[in-house]
């Protein structure tokens, strides 16, 4: 179980890959995975102003 | 063979393209945090997918004078990637929606009024819909220009406008991948923005005439991987844009292609020229 850094729940999380995007199914924001032993969520970085395909 | 993936985050899409390029030979995933120059790096081809455009150009152009191929290539992404160079390469090849160019605040009315209201303002490298808004008056215009005023980066200064295209509730997502047409989508939208980035409904669209002008899009570039945005307008068909660091995950949903398989086959064969 891993904490979410926004809302604080417990968040099951499976096979985990480094920069990885996950939900929190609590509070739904948007986590990358920064970090893999143990286990590091931080929010997803904000879009910036070049971003997009 | 060897294969890097260069990538910012790590979407559906990048983890296809990893999944797909294993099947070619050893895959090397960088991330915006793992890649410096000047460096050396035994690499093959690289597919450049980092959702920042700018860091997209410059890891192409690096790679590039590195001996490494890129997909796409330094030149695409800078032409492909800006809606003012795109429309210049794409009106030499395909009907577009009419469009003008201002420099200053002085000359921006003249554009509006050769185009007519309503007109669209987009951001030259703008993405997602982002900043794109319609304009139906000069009351209106005069306050974008003055919001455009303040806002920092000096490329929201280059005054893009199109007219505003009356659509059918969707427009057409088409993907052509080293010459080949691959596949296009309808994408449903209330709103006349309609990327699915939006939530627009992504449902397959099999129209030959989406396919020739898809082509004779791509042409206008002559290389790389591209997502082509089209306008089913009341003249025909119109190539809005094109994107070169194209999104697919609602594509495949929607159509069963496997287009992160095209673009890795098109990596692999641009790696043995």
């Amino acid at each position: 179980m891993v904490e979410c850094p926004v809302c604080g729940a417990e968040i099951e999380v499976g096979e985990l890959e480094l920069h990885q995007i996950i939900e929190c199914p609590v509070c739904g924001v948007e986590l990358e995975v920064v970090g893999l032993d143990p286990v590091v969520l931080e929010e997803v970085p904000e879009v910036e102003e070049d971003w997009g395909e | 063979m060897k294969i890097g993936i260069t990538y910012t985050i790590m979407r559906k899409e990048e983890m296809m393209l990893r999944e797909r390029a294993k099947d070619y030979g050893e895959v090397v995933m960088l991330h915006d945090s793992d890649v410096i120059f000047p460096q050396s790096y035994d690499l093959d081809v690289v597919i450049i997918r980092n959702v920042s455009h700018f860091k997209a150009l410059y890891l192409a152009k690096l790679f590039e004078s590195a001996g490494i191929p890129t997909v796409n290539p330094f030149h695409i992404i800078l032409e492909a990637g800006d809606k003012l160079l795109a429309t210049l390469r794409l009106s030499k090849k395909v009907k577009v929606p009419r469009w003008g160019v201002a420099f200053d605040e002085k000359s921006v009315k003249q554009v509006a009024e050769m185009l007519g209201y309503p007109i669209v303002s987009k951001p030259v490298f703008g993405s997602w819909g982002r900043l794109i808004t319609k304009i139906n008056d000069d009351d209106a215009l005069e306050g974008i220009i003055e919001h455009k005023k303040w806002l920092s980066n000096p490329l929201y200064k280059i005054y893009y406008f199109q007219e505003f295209v009356k659509k059918p509730g969707r427009d057409i997502r088409s993907y052509v991948i080293g010459g080949e047409f691959v596949t296009a989508i309808y994408r449903y939208s209330e709103h006349w923005i309609t990327n699915t980035a939006r939530g627009g409904k992504a449902v397959l669209c099999d129209d030959e005439e989406v396919k020739e002008i898809s082509i004779k899009a791509w042409e206008a570039f002559g290389e790389g991987a591209l997502a082509i945005d089209i306008f089913e307008s009341e003249e025909g068909l119109l190539v809005n844009e094109v994107n070169p660091t194209m999104e697919f995950k609602n594509t495949v949903k929607a159509t069963g292609v496997d287009v992160a398989e095209k673009i890795v086959r098109y990596a692999v064969e641009v790696a043995k020229r």
